[in-house]
């Protein structure tokens, strides 16, 4: 029944910077299911973001994909819409510049980002953050946004000018901005922060793209506002059967809005399963840990503590031994969790971990 | 109400002991000046007429949306913005002769006054890296108030900053490093032990875990909580996330566009909200359940603007309750329960929905 779209397989991606290599992503793979969401969630540095990354080839340098497969399975429809053609790309081999993947970033990928405001990335020049805007993702302040739409769908499909703005207008009324018509002259700043990111997203989806990767779209926002986003990325994905990679760190978007969720920790995933069961039976003790960190609305209890993950992310050049998350596991088996490195578990129904505690049984 | 807020400080002793912080008819408006002579056209009423009050020992929590007043209110009572109109009262340690609380009006203070007072009310700021100046060391940073107070930095200060850092959770070996040298969660308690350097009694914490991931996020809020059983402390805990708001607070305000809907006790306001935004607002929280369905209230519109506010409630454009009297009248802020206070005409029929 569930039909995979991209399939990343034991995917590395290293930096190689002057004190050393740093395992962005570290074994990494996992399957993104047609017109389904996936939910991928972990703290800042876990490798989410580049994992995003890798599937556009667009890792920043000195990132390189080391090892590995991004597998595309491509369905091209002819121009009548009438015939179907399959087709499947290994996207980790692709020319970064070429234009193949330039068709696919995009078109038929299509990706929304974090506010710009929140975006900027320490590690980044200013220059990077400027190339970036201007090739795709952000909102570029000097233009005016229906133009902006119009250039992409132009860009994607064989459509005039005028047929462009026409689009524009209807996807910018499709995410909920009042007065499309007008809005379609308006510059970026003239539009609120929520207006904006609705704005990415009709871009995103002006091509029909096959896939979306969201990148922690509504962290910037306030709840009534990502209430509003969340739901219109929901009726999008219906009615267009497109699947979502939904990027981010907050547990309670993640419960609402996908089925399936990764769980990634320093590179490396470390577990996988239905949400459901994810939240209610989470197997790793990483996962265990993490849920039980955030406080739940609705449910003080007078003086209560929350519980927490202790010490802190390991330094990405001085990894541990074994299993990356034993110094600060509760459940360290010492002489077998520093030594050796867990693999890949089914633990149940469509449930898997990487973890120790599960490979005997 | 300038004028007639005066209270008598004997009358004010009787009736509110416990109050440490009182907060009347507060506002800031900001002026939007416009044209070669900077003519006035407008004020943006960023705090526009909020009163509460915070025990003492207590933390209150003030949530809202981006814009909704909050963090300026942080600020307007700790006197960084000069506010419009209003009165902020403090019960003072420093300035009474006879070690009993002295009851002072923040807001009319001589200078030499107001500086002595900012000993009693610090604040945690939310952005762990641009808090800290970098070319500071952690012992300079969390130094610097207690030798703006005319501590000098011999040896005994520093045993009250080593003891300080070793509170929050770092080493005395950190003292001489910079804050690049830490991550964002240990900046963060660089911020705190320097709010509490001089030893308040309120500390006004304005969004110190939103920079945060979870697992930092929880340990910063243990070790404030941990703090405030130690030095007996009162929080103003400003902050957008409800969640975070409701594990930290005894009590929780609800600002939307520069005034205060809602304040009640935060068990009582998540279960039975009486303002029907704290009711949207609680409905439009994803939950981290994925069993959890409910009928989402998803709120029309955007938060209104604070510069041209609509008429009457300015909730009532977004509001599904709303009737004829929502726009044409103010309403009042006043206690429909014990110690629940609502700006809502219809509060008593409503029936709202908590978590």
């Amino acid at each position: 029944m569930s039909e995979p779209l991209i399939e990343v397989k034991d995917l590395r991606v290293e930096f190689d910077v002057r004190a050393g290599i740093v395992k962005a992503v570290d074994g990494l793979s996992m399957t993104v299911n047609r017109g389904k969401t996936l939910g991928v969630i972990g703290e800042s540095g876990c490798g989410k973001s580049i994992t995003a990354r890798a599937i556009l080839n667009m890792i920043p340098k000195p990132g390189k994909i080391t090892h590995g497969e991004i597998i595309y399975h491509r369905r091209l429809k002819s121009d009548d819409g009438l015939t179907q053609m399959d087709d499947i790309i290994d996207l980790a081999k692709t020319d970064p510049d070429g234009k193949l993947i330039r068709q696919i970033r995009g078109g038929e990928i299509g990706m929304i980002f974090q506010e710009p405001m929140s975006s900027l990335t320490p590690v980044f020049t200013a220059g990077t953050h400027i190339n970036e805007a201007v090739s795709l993702h952000h909102l570029i302040p000097i233009r005016k946004v229906g133009d902006q739409i119009a250039e992409k769908v132009m860009a994607h499909r064989k459509v005039t000018k005028e047929e462009a703005r026409v689009i524009a207008i209807e996807m910018l009324h499709r995410v909920g901005i009042p007065k499309p018509d007008q809005r379609v002259d308006s510059y970026p700043h003239q539009l609120s922060g929520g207006q904006r990111q609705r704005v990415m997203i009709a871009i995103a989806l002006s091509c029909e793209p096959s896939m979306l990767i969201a990148d922690e779209p509504t962290t910037a926002l306030d709840v009534s506002i990502e209430a509003q986003i969340l739901d219109i990325m929901r009726d999008l994905q219906q009615s267009v059967n497109m699947a979502i990679m939904f990027i981010t760190h907050n547990l309670g978007v993640i419960s609402s809005m996908a089925e399936e969720i990764v769980v990634m920790y320093m590179g490396k995933a470390v577990e996988q399963g239905k949400v459901i069961e994810i939240f209610q039976n989470p197997k790793h003790p990483y996962t265990q840990a993490l849920l039980r960190s955030i406080p739940k609305l609705g449910k003080k209890a007078a003086g209560e503590r929350l519980a927490t993950i202790s010490g802190m992310v390991p330094d990405p050049f001085n990894l541990p031994t074994g299993c990356v998350f034993h110094p600060r596991c509760p459940l360290f088996m010492p002489g077998k969790c520093d030594k050796v490195v867990p693999k890949w578990t089914k633990v149940g129904d469509e449930h898997w971990a990487n973890c120790l505690l599960y490979e005997e049984a | 109400m300038p004028a007639e807020g005066q209270v008598q400080p004997a009358q004010a002793n009787a009736k509110n002991n416990n109050y440490l912080l009182e907060v009347k008819g507060l506002k800031k408006y900001f002026p939007i000046q416009k044209g070669l002579l900077r003519r006035t056209v407008g004020y943006v009423k960023a705090v526009d007429d909020i009163s509460f009050f915070v025990r003492e020992g207590e933390t209150l929590g003030l949530v809202g949306e981006s814009g909704c007043g909050k963090s300026t209110a942080g600020r307007t009572i700790i006197h960084l913005y000069e506010p419009t109109a209003g009165e902020v009262l403090f019960n003072s340690r420093i300035l009474s002769s006879d070690g009993t609380r002295q009851r002072v009006n923040l807001l009319d203070l001589p200078p030499n006054q107001l500086k002595a007072i900012r000993r009693e009310i610090s604040m945690v700021f939310q952005d762990p890296i641009n808090s800290l100046n970098p070319r500071m060391t952690v012992s300079d940073i969390v130094a610097e108030p207690m030798i703006i107070h005319g501590f000098s930095m011999d040896s005994e200060t520093e045993a009250v900053i080593i003891r300080l850092l070793e509170r929050v959770g770092l080493r005395s070996d950190h003292l001489r490093r910079y804050p690049h040298e830490f991550s964002g969660g240990q900046r963060q308690r660089i911020g705190i032990a320097r709010a509490l350097s001089l030893n308040p009694s309120l500390v006004i914490c304005d969004e110190p875990v939103s920079a945060l991931d979870v697992s930092i996020q929880a340990q910063t809020l243990n070790l404030l909580q941990d703090l405030q059983k130690d030095f007996n402390l009162s929080y103003i805990f400003i902050a957008h996330d409800l969640s975070v708001v409701e594990h930290i607070s005894d009590r929780v305000a609800v600002m939307y566009v520069g005034k205060v809907a809602e304040i009640a006790d935060a068990e009582d306001l998540y279960s039975s909200p009486l303002h029907p935004y704290t009711e949207a607002l609680l409905s439009a929280v994803p939950k981290a359940d994925p069993l959890y369905k409910s009928d989402r209230i998803v709120m029309q519109g955007e938060v209104a603007d604070p510069s041209n506010p609509p008429s009457g409630c300015y909730f009532h454009p977004r509001c599904q309750y709303a009737k004829d009297i929502c726009k044409l009248k103010t309403p009042e802020f006043r206690e429909l329960k014990p110690d629940h206070f609502v700006a809502c005409h219809r509060a008593e029929e409503l029936k709202l929905e908590g978590i």
